[in-house]
């Protein structure tokens, strides 16, 4: 129940922040995608399960404000998601190096899904011109914040974990 | 004992199981779109003051370092200026003073004059796209303040966008640089009519795209664009930017050119929602709708020429259909392929010359009036 909260507060505070403060901070006009953040790292820290239902409600939150129909924003986040819960059996508390990599992936192939289904499909095929103006900017942004908050979020995980164990 | 079950479900079902869900909601959410909104509400009453909150939060620290950085620059300008104060007499520095504030003043009560038919009210810009692929925004007013969907948003003196979902105190705002936004639009003071398309890439150059321009009409760079007569979302007249760098398409039926938009949609803070509709928009004498002059001369006709009847009557309806087909051209998400543009386009073309000939074999004013533009 309480890690059920907690979730839900990091899942609304990332979508605030990234929707208004991050507006203000934008990089070469891009803002980082913290959803992904989270859903990433609750996937690597806690599998397949929390991975799948995490980034379920990150992209149901997505797609209920910005998005013109619902569901492939919430599809893209939950598949993510589930993906990354296979890395978890390599997954380790110190690992600097893997949520970057997966970060990198996951960004990547997020704005992918994206391209091919809100542009390529109306003919926008320039995807070079796209991939520079909006994925790569995007990617290392993402990476840079990942640096911070992947830190924090690993930090909460041990603090609620510590507190089930002393219940 | 129950709980530990519920655990035990493998992954992958609750996988398959959201991922069911999601295209259930894809589905029923295009199908019944009034139904959802009961959803919509119910998330958006508890994340909109949040957002609101924190925007005003880091606005104001964002306006202090801003302010800090203008204090800075003023302080060096002063000095500057102090120096350069010995240069000049203190008479005509007095002058241009007071002529510069004239020339603002004079700017601003244009500006005022020319939107002061419509009802507006003033909003605040409270979030922005999540997704750095489309630009539609949230502001922090609704139905309670009388905002509609379709209702057009002005800011910097021009259009910014369109309502495109209303919830009781926020409203979603579509802006006309969004990769989906297709708004009609005319070069002002003329009859040319084009479609200006927002474009991810060329926003990012700072310029929208104009397209369908008739190749035969003659604009003038930095030629004001305003919105068209013709559109059933936008209110005739307002300024979307300056055209430039007009060329001739590679089909060689159509021009394009790259439009400067006024707005600066970078640092949107406030903004200006019209709360009257296009659909209740009615022209009076004072703004003469074109529907009035393509009309008129065709009635005259039919008192003065029966024999010409039928022949002028095809044409103007069918010059109707063409202008209808422009205004379905705008908006919503045209996935319209530009195969079907270009037929409309020569369609309209060969329309015109059959139009042209009609025109100079019968003496019509109203014809004449339309063809102005290819001529």
């Amino acid at each position: 129940m309480k890690r059920c909260i907690t979730i839900a507060v990091i899942i609304i505070i990332s979508f605030l922040l990234q929707s208004t403060v991050f507006q203000y901070l934008k990089l070469a006009d891009v803002v980082p995608n913290l959803l992904l953040i989270v859903t990433m790292t609750f996937g690597l820290m806690r599998g397949r399960r929390e991975g799948v239902l995490v980034g379920f409600f990150c992209g149901i939150l997505v797609d209920i404000f910005f998005g013109s129909v619902l569901g492939p924003y919430a599809f893209v986040y939950m598949t993510l998601g589930y993906v990354n819960g296979f890395f978890h059996r390599i997954y380790y508390a110190s690992d600097v190096y893997l949520p970057l990599i997966m970060i990198t992936v996951n960004d990547f192939v997020y704005n992918m899904f994206i391209f091919v289904m809100f542009f390529m499909l109306r003919n926008k095929l320039s995807f070079g011109k796209y991939f520079k103006s909006v994925i790569l900017p995007e990617m290392i942004y993402t990476i840079i914040i990942t640096l911070v908050l992947y830190k924090i979020l690993v930090k909460i995980n041990l603090l609620l974990k510590q507190s089930k164990e002393a219940n | 004992m129950k709980f530990h079950d519920r655990r035990s479900i493998p992954p992958k079902y609750i996988y398959l199981f959201l991922a069911i869900i999601c295209f259930v909601l894809l589905f029923l959410s295009v199908i019944f779109e009034n139904q959802f909104r009961a959803l919509k509400k119910v998330t958006s009453t508890l994340i909109v003051p949040m957002q609101s909150g924190i925007n005003s939060i880091s606005s104001s620290v964002y306006n202090n370092v801003t302010d800090h950085k203008a204090k800075e620059e003023l302080m060096e300008e002063n000095n500057k200026l102090s120096a350069k104060l010995d240069e000049y007499s203190a008479l005509l520095k007095g002058y241009e003073q007071k002529n510069y504030e004239l020339e603002r003043l004079q700017d601003l009560l244009e500006l005022r004059d020319q939107y002061s038919e419509y009802k507006t009210t003033g909003a605040r810009v409270i979030a922005t796209d999540s997704t750095n692929w489309f630009y539609s925004f949230l502001i922090d007013k609704g139905s309670k303040d009388g905002i509609q969907v379709g209702c057009n948003v002005l800011a910097d003196g021009g259009l910014a966008g369109i309502v495109t979902e209303v919830g009781e105190d926020y409203a979603k705002v579509r802006s006309i640089i969004d990769d989906n936004s297709n708004v009609s639009a005319s070069i002002a003071g003329t009859d040319i009519l084009c479609t200006v398309s927002g474009d991810l890439l060329s926003i990012k150059n700072g310029y929208i795209n104009v397209e369908y321009i008739n190749k035969a009409s003659e604009i003038e760079e930095h030629a004001e664009l305003v919105t068209s007569h013709v559109s059933d979302k936008f209110l005739p007249g307002l300024l979307i930017g300056y055209i430039t760098e007009l060329k001739l398409d590679a089909n060689n039926l159509t021009k394009s050119a790259k439009c400067m938009p006024v707005v600066d949609f970078a640092n949107l803070r406030e903004v200006l929602v019209v709360l009257d509709l296009r659909a209740n928009y009615k022209t009076n004498s004072d703004n003469k709708n074109i529907y009035d002059s393509v009309n008129t001369p065709v009635q005259n006709i039919d008192k003065t020429r029966p024999s010409a009847i039928d022949e002028t009557e095809g044409d103007s309806s069918e010059e109707n259909a063409n202008t209808d087909n422009q205004a379905n051209n705008e908006d919503e998400q045209n996935q319209q392929d530009e195969q079907n543009v270009q037929d409309q386009q020569e369609d309209q073309e060969e329309q015109n010359q059959q139009d042209n000939e009609n025109g100079d074999a019968e003496e019509v004013p109203g014809d004449e009036e339309q063809n102005q533009g290819e001529e």
